[in-house]
């Protein structure tokens, strides 16, 4: 069996990446998904952490959180299309508001 | 197989379960519509019964929601924190009703989602488990990042949305990671396995865990409250959000996270308050310098406002340090005060834009004192009581506060406190001094004519509120004090 | 041998989601990213969650991932505009580099605590529908029910965002 230290270093390394998608991309779509390997990577944890205790549990979190990712990502992409419909760009750059 | 299905309590989530069914409600009266101006009526109506469900289960004890798992439990907490929002709902739902219909957003669904946002901070203030809590949240931020962005053809709401989605979005990230941590440190995402996690012998190993997953949440839940350095956002959101919706954003939904906060602060991490101690106090006096020192050369008012709510933010942070009842209590005194303080601030610029231009900057204020003489006057009183000079709810709501730090024996961070709200006397007087003192302009920038019955009877209700509770606070002071006793 | 299984998998992951945000085209970013929901679950087969592995294929890369293309697809954005990367990214990068340190710290010094689990898992039927499913409605109840919420207030938001003009039914 491998040890449950392999998967967390793993999903420490996605979610960083994904928050380096965040910080470094201008494309919304680009940053939504990058919030979405960020998911990936802490719903890894969970689930190691689940064999660990030998416990479901985790997995019903993993269930969950896919639910609300989906529901995120239904709203994140309807606000995308919008700002392109009314902007005519999904670069958050060129949007005055959006610096941050 | 058989299962033994869960013996259920729904005693435990009768106020989420009313405010869920109430915002369905109007959602499907929505869709007719011959019902479209009843519809804020009926959505206060429906608040106004959740709020008595609310009422009558005060006392009741804390009441676990099922025999296997104790995810939620409705104490008198909980139940104050719920009324608070559904308070501040109400004079939401108040203000929005002539601002939504100017602007020809004042459907079924604006009302449904607000209610919805309601029972996700109800949620979130009853979950003692970091699971529910999280959905909670998502349930709250979802409601809202479509409340922000609800005046689609209007650039400025929809780019306030996407930033907040996109920056909500990333902070439940690093919440859902924290949880994951605590997962593993404690093998359950209860408050109270966590907390027996921390009592307990702890190896180095889940020290870091335990460590890691704290400081995870608490960059979530600044982004929520706009603590610095995870400000950044707030100016500009309240700015692009519909008026209404920006009170709303302002009050209810930093003081659910205050709720957890307090919650998760003082009764499951107190084991680590040698960590988290220095941390937030540093936070703390940060994100009041900022809000403070920014808001001086503001001159719109949405952005003031924006500036002053991460101030009041930073003060609120400052009794958690304390870790005592009072503590928690002053808390919870000033979140109910601060709720009233600013949706009255936002619901006057909400009734001014209502009719013709968009009230923005100072200047639109300029000469409102003769031209509306009672709006003047209740916006001198919120500003009066946001700087926390007596009488108004503001002086008891910082009194109580900084007597709280001082008796924790943190008496520097009290004196840094009262230097910081002496520097907020000059942007919320100079509001005032545009109001009165200076000349209107040639042609003011609202229209003419008479002002929203319910708006106006909203924002005379704040102002009453806050007087009274400043010169009689010691009710709501009990109430408060009544509520956190039931903290473990 | 599992070991191998691990370190493809993990490999093809880091791999593609480094690419992932790297990568200029929008499409490939999007099949980038399915790349590594396919190697997660993968991961998930091999921590004996079954149930999870498939939800992972069916709703995140099936269904997901799907309404990103979709939306890339329908807002024509085959090419991306202009430079890519902000302007912050040296501190961005600088951001993530201090962030790592800390986690990586911390998880490795996990490594300690005797972390291999226990060859035969929680016993027969750990992670199946089964054992899933009692849980969902015995135990986790009350989460089911709010995620429940949560998907209705997703799809009204969506419907009232996207929806052209203010007209409302009836008018």
């Amino acid at each position: 069996m491998i040890p449950v230290t392999y998967y967390l270093v793993l999903s420490a390394v996605l979610f960083l990446v994904g928050a380096t998608g965040v910080l470094i991309r201008r494309n919304a779509i680009i940053v939504l998904m990058g919030i979405e390997l960020m998911l990936n990577g802490a719903n890894l944890s969970f689930v190691a952490f689940a064999r660990q205790f030998g416990m479901v549990d985790g997995h019903i979190y993993v269930f969950l959180v896919i639910t609300v990712a989906a529901a995120e990502v239904a709203i994140g992409l309807a606000l995308v299309i919008l700002l392109f419909r009314n902007r005519g760009t999904v670069n958050i750059d060129e949007v005055r508001s959006l610096r941050w | 197989m058989n299962t033994a299905l869960p013996v259920i309590n729904l005693y435990a989530v009768m106020p989420q379960i009313v405010l869920v069914s109430a915002a369905t409600v109007v959602l499907i009266v929505g869709l007719f519509e011959r019902f479209r101006k009843g519809i804020p009526y009926l959505s206060l109506l429906l608040l106004a019964v959740s709020g008595v469900v609310a009422v009558n289960q005060l006392g009741l004890g804390p009441v676990p929601f099922s025999d296997v798992s104790s995810m939620m439990v409705m104490d008198d907490f909980g139940l104050v924190a719920t009324l608070v929002f559904i308070a501040g709902a109400v004079l939401t739902v108040l203000i929005s009703i002539s601002y939504a219909e100017a602007r020809s957003i004042d459907r079924g669904e604006y009302y449904a989602l607000l209610i919805y946002a309601v029972s996700g901070m109800s949620m979130m203030a009853a979950s003692t488990d970091l699971f529910t809590f999280f959905l909670g949240l998502e349930v709250l931020s979802i409601s809202l990042y479509v409340l922000i962005g609800f005046e689609q053809r209007d650039a400025g709401s929809n780019e306030g949305a996407l930033k907040y989605f996109l920056l909500g979005a990333f902070a439940s990230g690093f919440i859902l990671y924290g949880m994951a941590l605590l997962y593993g440190a404690s093998g359950s995402t209860e408050y109270e396995a966590i907390a027996r996690t921390l009592g307990g012998e702890r190896s180095d190993a889940v020290n870091l865990l335990l460590l890691g997953g704290l400081g995870l949440l608490l960059v979530g839940i600044g982004f929520k409250i706009s603590m610095v350095p995870f400000h950044a956002w707030t100016p500009d959101v309240y700015q692009g959000a519909p008026t209404p919706v920006a009170a709303f954003l302002s009050t209810g939904s930093k003081a659910a996270a205050f709720v957890v906060l307090i919650r998760l602060l003082g009764s499951v991490f107190p084991g680590l308050q040698m960590e988290w101690i220095p941390l937030i106090s540093v936070l703390a006096v940060l994100t009041i310098a900022v809000g403070n020192v920014v808001a001086l050369v503001q001159t719109n008012l949405k952005r003031l406002l924006a500036y002053s709510s991460i101030a009041h933010a930073g003060y609120m942070l400052l009794p958690l340090m304390a870790d005592s009842q009072d503590g928690s209590a002053s808390i919870v005194f000033y979140l109910i005060v601060y709720t009233a303080m600013n949706l009255g601030a936002f619901g006057v610029l909400a009734v001014l834009s209502a009719r013709g231009a968009p009230c923005a900057t100072l200047e639109d204020l300029a000469g409102l004192g003769s031209r509306r003489p009672l709006l003047a006057a209740v916006m001198a009183v919120v500003m009066f009581s946001l700087a926390g000079i007596p009488p108004t709810a503001g002086f008891m709501a910082k009194f109580y506060l900084f007597s709280a730090l001082v008796h924790g024996g943190y008496v520097e961070l009290a004196v840094i406190g009262l230097l910081f709200s002496g520097v907020s006397l000059y942007y919320y007087l100079r509001v005032v001094v545009w109001m009165y003192m200076r000349p209107a302009a040639e042609t003011p920038a609202e229209a003419a004519g008479r002002l929203s019955y319910t708006g106006m009877t909203a924002l005379c209700l704040s102002a009453l509120a806050i007087l009274a509770v400043g010169v009689f606070p010691s009710e709501l002071l009990q109430l408060a004090e009544r509520a956190v006793m039931t903290l473990p | 041998m599992e070991l191998y299984f691990f370190l493809f998998f993990a490999i093809v992951a880091v791999a593609s989601s480094v690419a992932m945000i790297l990568q200029r085209n929008p499409i490939y970013c999007v099949l980038l990213l399915i790349m590594v929901m396919i190697s997660i679950a993968g991961l998930y087969l091999m921590l004996d969650a079954q149930f999870v592995a498939i939800i992972q294929i069916v709703v995140y890369a099936g269904a997901i991932m799907v309404l990103f293309l979709f939306v890339i697809m329908l807002l024509n954005l085959s090419r991306e505009e202009g430079g890519v990367f902000r302007i912050q990214k040296p501190l961005a990068v600088l951001l993530a580099a201090l962030l790592f340190l800390p986690v990586a710290a911390m998880v490795m010094s996990y490594a300690g605590g005797g972390t291999t689990p226990p060859a035969d898992g929680g016993g027969a039927g750990f992670g199946e529908v089964e054992q899933i499913g009692t849980l969902l409605f015995t135990k986790y109840l009350l989460p089911v029910e709010i995620a429940a919420v949560l998907l209705l207030i997703a799809i009204v938001g969506a419907v009232v965002l996207t929806r052209k003009g203010t007209v409302s039914v009836g008018e």
